[in-house]
Parts: C-alpha cells; sequence; structure tokens
C-alpha cells in the first residue's frame, strides 16, 4: 500500500489512531470497557425515572405489570378503585380501598409519595379516573395506573389478600 | 481574439486555491480538532455519556467511540498543521464533519436539548450555531482537498 492517495493516507490515519487509543486506554488508570454496558435492565432505569423527584408528571402513567411488581416491591402504596365487596373477596395484598381517598388518605400517604391504582384491568377505568382525581384533586405528585389490574396480578401469581 | 477570459466564480476557486489560504484553513482546521481532542482524551468516561446523549449509537459502542474518536481528531490535527498526509487527514476531517453534522442534525430535529460534547467550549447546546460551525469546518477541508499546488507539506513532500 502506498500512502499516496487520500483514502489510503486516511486508512493509515485511522489504524494509527485506533492502534494508539487502545492502547493507551488499556494502560491508563480510569480505562473504559470497549463496549458500554447499561448498569441495569432497562425496566429499572426506567423505574429510577419515572420516580425520580426531577420527574414532574402532568397526568397518571399507565404501568405495566413488571413496573408495577417493581414498584410493589419498593413499598409504594396500591389503591383498589373497585367496589368494597370486590375488594372483600380479593385484592393485592398491602392495596388499600378507595373510599379511603375521601379525606383519609393524606394521613397514610402524603402527596409527594408515589401511588399506584388498578382495578379490573382490561375495559375497567376505575383506576384511571381515580388517578386523575387523586392528581387534579388531592395534588398528588406521581400517579401510575396498574393497567393489567388484579387479573393481571394474580396471573402472575403475585401476592393476592383473601382474608376478608 | 485569444484573450482569457475569467469568471467571477473562477477568481474565488483560485482565491481558494490560494496556498496562504489553504495553510491558513489548514491550521485553523488542525488547531481546532487538535483543542477539541484534549478534553476527551482526558476524560473519555464524560465523552462516552456525552456520545449516549445522542441515543444514535447501538450496541453500546459509545465507549469504543469514546476511545478512538479523540485520538483520530489528534492525529488528524496534527497531521494538518505540521503537514503530514494532508490529503487523508483532510479526508477524514470531511467525514468526520460530516457525522457530527447528521448526529447534531438528528438531535435537533429529536428535539433534544442535549450538550454538543464537541469539546470546544463546555455546556454548548446543539443548535443552528454549531450546524453552521461544523459545515463552515467542512467547507475548509474541501479548499484543502482540493489545493492546487501543495505547500510546506513534508510528507508526502511537497514542491
Amino acid at each position: 500500500m502506498t500512502l499516496d492517495s487520500s483514502l489510503n493516507q486516511s486508512v493509515f490515519i485511522l489504524v494509527i489512531s485506533s492502534i494508539v487509543a487502545i492502547g493507551y486506554n488499556t494502560i491508563r488508570s480510569d480505562s473504559l470497557d470497549l463496549i458500554y454496558i447499561k448498569p441495569d435492565g432497562a425496566g429499572v432505569s426506567k423505574l429510577d425515572s419515572l420516580l425520580a423527584t426531577e420527574t414532574i408528571l402532568l397526568e397518571p402513567v399507565m404501568i405495566d405489570r413488571e413496573l408495577a411488581k417493581k414498584m410493589y416491591d419498593l413499598g409504594i402504596l396500591f389503591i383498589d378503585a373497585r367496589e368494597m365487596e370486590e375488594y372483600n373477596e380479593s385484592h393485592i395484598t398491602g392495596a388499600i380501598l378507595e373510599p379511603a381517598v375521601s379525606g383519609e388518605l393524606t394521613k397514610v400517604s402524603p402527596p409527594d409519595k408515589p401511588l399506584i391504582t388498578y382495578c379490573s384491568g382490561g375495559h375497567c377505568d376505575l383506576s384511571f379516573e381515580l388517578a386523575v382525581e387523586l392528581m387534579e384533586e388531592y395534588n398528588y405528585e406521581k400517579v401510575f395506573v396498574y393497567e393489567g389490574g388484579l387479573p393481571d396480578w394474580e396471573e402472575a401469581g403475585y401476592p393476592v389478600d383473601r382474608s376478608k | 481574439m485569444g484573450r482569457s477570459r475569467i469568471s467571477g466564480g473562477q477568481v474565488k476557486m483560485n482565491l481558494l486555491q490560494n496556498k496562504w489560504i489553504v495553510l491558513i484553513f489548514r491550521l485553523t482546521l488542525g488547531a481546532m480538532f487538535i483543542y477539541a481532542s484534549l478534553d476527551k482524551i482526558n476524560d473519555p468516561i464524560t465523552f462516552s455519556s456525552g456520545i449516549r446523549a445522542y441515543q444514535i449509537v447501538p450496541f453500546g459502542f459509545e465507549n469504543s467511540l469514546a476511545i478512538i474518536l479523540p485520538w483520530l481528531e489528534l492525529l488528524t490535527g496534527i497531521g494538518l498543521v505540521i503537514g503530514v498526509m494532508v490529503d487523508g487527514a483532510a479526508l477524514i476531517s470531511m467525514g468526520l464533519l460530516v457525522v457530527f453534522i447528521i448526529a447534531i442534525s438528528s438531535a435537533i430535529l429529536r428535539g433534544f436539548n442535549i450538550e454538543c460534547g464537541c469539546g470546544l467550549k463546555e455546556g454548548e447546546i446543539v443548535g443552528a450555531q454549531k450546524l453552521l460551525e461544523n459545515t463552515i469546518f467542512f467547507l475548509m477541508g474541501l479548499c484543502i482537498i482540493n489545493r492546487a499546488s501543495p505547500k510546506y507539506e513534508f510528507f508526502p513532500k511537497s514542491d
């Protein structure tokens, strides 16, 4: 290979740069891995960004089973938007019933804490309506709607309370 | 009869191929690349996260790019300044600038308000000004590669 043509020269410069760059990276104390690996799975980083204090939600955010479970594991309060009879029959373990919202909820969970609402999944709108109400009328900052609701939760085999 | 007429366009082309103009372009473009490379070589971790902000590089290649690109800029810049493999260095400069222009445009089009990560000034946000700068640098590269007669070049040796 002669170094007369501009293309050959560019390839030469590129090869030399790469060798020097990788060599220098290998010997330096704070060397980088050649391939960047995300610190955690994508779901976790989405969870972190949703829950970050800098994140401002303008309306409730729909979440899937995976995110709902991660938030559950973090101890975030679940609110059952269905009727009392349905709640008494079975609900997500630790979840409280919607009527508690009428004034009492702020004592259990202040408006700066995130909440998750759910109902019977599918075509049920109660959880979304409740979430909007919580954000608009009770000034809750972060309300998430677990789209799949109780049927999806049960299907995954996650904790359900049937004691009442 | 027989008198040669020089059009305005030719005058401009001749001016841009003037050996002094080309030398100034070489020094400017070269110095810019050298300067831009130094911070990135010093801190590839910051540069890698700067690249990541563009969300354009697949398969985690941000790190490889953050390691190699600054050295490529440095050697290209040195080549332009001291006159070694000027053709190749000019070609690489133009290639890099096209990549930068595409990356910045795509960030603007997607509404990203991210730092340029260009290494020239800290905290510069992508925008029309960066596009203009890069376009001017690209045109300098074009003039260098189209220069009429090489001057002050040591390899390959100029007249």
